[in-house]
């Protein structure tokens, strides 16, 4: 765009009216705009444009009450917690509470019903007899409440033999 | 002696929860957003609840803020999306495509006309005006958000980049894009005048 009889960038001109070209560049353009009326025109052009959006938003500007509004804008953040509260409130809030004693609940649960659902630990034999002979002076046969194992509990009188049978069913 | 209310003390009384630099930040800023939110938007009402939304995001994070950027970039970065949010919301957005400009052009225009301009001319001008909203409502979104940063708010290439988020390239093609655009409304309608 060095002079008027190269082709008009339009878009070298946006940068020539936002300030955004260094020194020596907008001298071209200013001797650009000397001799060429399409681009000085869409300077101009612009210029109003520019203008025109600047009152529109004053006029809108002029019908507000901001005393009103910054009144309204203070008392709606005074009604707001600050970073710092919000976060002090979100950890004792009812909402992080209610999640954490729900779960706390249901892992109870889960692990209560874990160990009830595994049989007690019967207490198992000391030893598989499978013959006994000598004298016994008394037998109990037993059975596990939940996991009905039978357990057959004696006594010996002397320890010279083995005979009878005793197991665990 | 320093200005008790600069930009850094502002943001670390703001920081400490200080309510007077919020009544601070919100007279220092809100004339500014309200004119940028009305340019995104072209609705007086919606734009005082959108500053409002603005200030109270700004009051509950203001913790995030990192100071690497000018407070006002980060007020203006909250503000364009907080318009972008609101036209992509459908009952706006029916609003803004069906009934777009008839309590804004029924406003008094801000050009003062002087008495010896002719009813035509005012006619005129009151043409123009609504052919010059719909052009600026016609526009696509992001590229109205850097028309209005640049022409209200007279900013630079690069402080738009970083309130965008964009990179100059970008801001630069989508200014021109709606300057081409404003002008070529200009355009159609004085040549409907001469027609």
């Amino acid at each position: 765009m060095n002079g008027a009889s190269e082709q008009c960038n339009q878009e070298l001109l946006s940068l020539y009216i936002d300030g955004e070209m260094s020194p020596e560049e907008s001298r071209q353009v200013d001797r650009h705009l000397q001799h060429c009326r399409a681009c000085r025109q869409y300077v101009q052009q612009q210029a109003e444009l520019a203008q025109r959006l600047r009152r529109e938003v004053s006029v809108a500007r002029q019908g507000v009450d901001f005393q009103r509004l910054e009144k309204r804008i203070v008392d709606q953040a005074g009604g707001q917690p600050s970073l710092q509260d919000r976060f002090r409130q979100t950890l004792f809030s009812w909402k992080l509470i209610l999640p954490a004693a729900a779960a706390a609940a249901l892992v109870l649960f889960f692990f209560t019903n874990l160990f009830q659902l595994q049989p007690p630990a019967a207490s198992g034999p000391s030893a598989i007899i499978n013959s006994f002979t000598g004298k016994v002076s008394s037998v109990m046969i037993l059975e596990t409440p939940q996991s009905h194992h039978t357990v057959i509990w004696y006594r010996e009188e002397a320890m010279e033999g083995n005979g009878t049978e005793s197991k665990k069913l | 002696m320093s200005d008790p209310w600069d930009e850094s003390q502002l943001v670390d009384r703001l920081r400490d929860g200080d309510e007077a630099a919020f009544v601070m930040l919100v007279r220092r800023f809100q004339a500014r957003l309200y004119g940028l939110a009305y340019a995104m938007t072209l609705d007086r009402e919606e734009s005082q609840d959108i500053v409002q939304e603005v200030f109270l995001k700004a009051y509950r994070h203001i913790g995030t803020f990192k100071g690497e950027s000018k407070i006002s970039t980060w007020l203006h970065r909250i503000t364009v999306n907080h318009c972008l949010n609101w036209k992509r919301r459908w009952f706006h957005r029916r609003r803004w495509q069906q009934h777009p400009l008839s309590e804004e052009s029924d406003q008094p225009s801000a050009v003062t006309l002087p008495d010896e301009r002719t009813p035509e001319a005012r006619i005129r001008e009151k043409q123009l005006r609504q052919h010059y909203l719909q052009a600026l409502q016609a526009l696509p979104d992001k590229a109205r958000a850097v028309y209005v940063l640049k022409e209200l708010e007279g900013r630079s290439y690069d402080e738009i980049a970083a309130t965008l988020g964009l990179n100059r390239g970008t801001v630069s093609s989508r200014l021109h894009y709606a300057r081409k655009q404003l002008q070529s409304m200009l355009r159609e309608f004085k040549d409907g005048e001469g027609s």
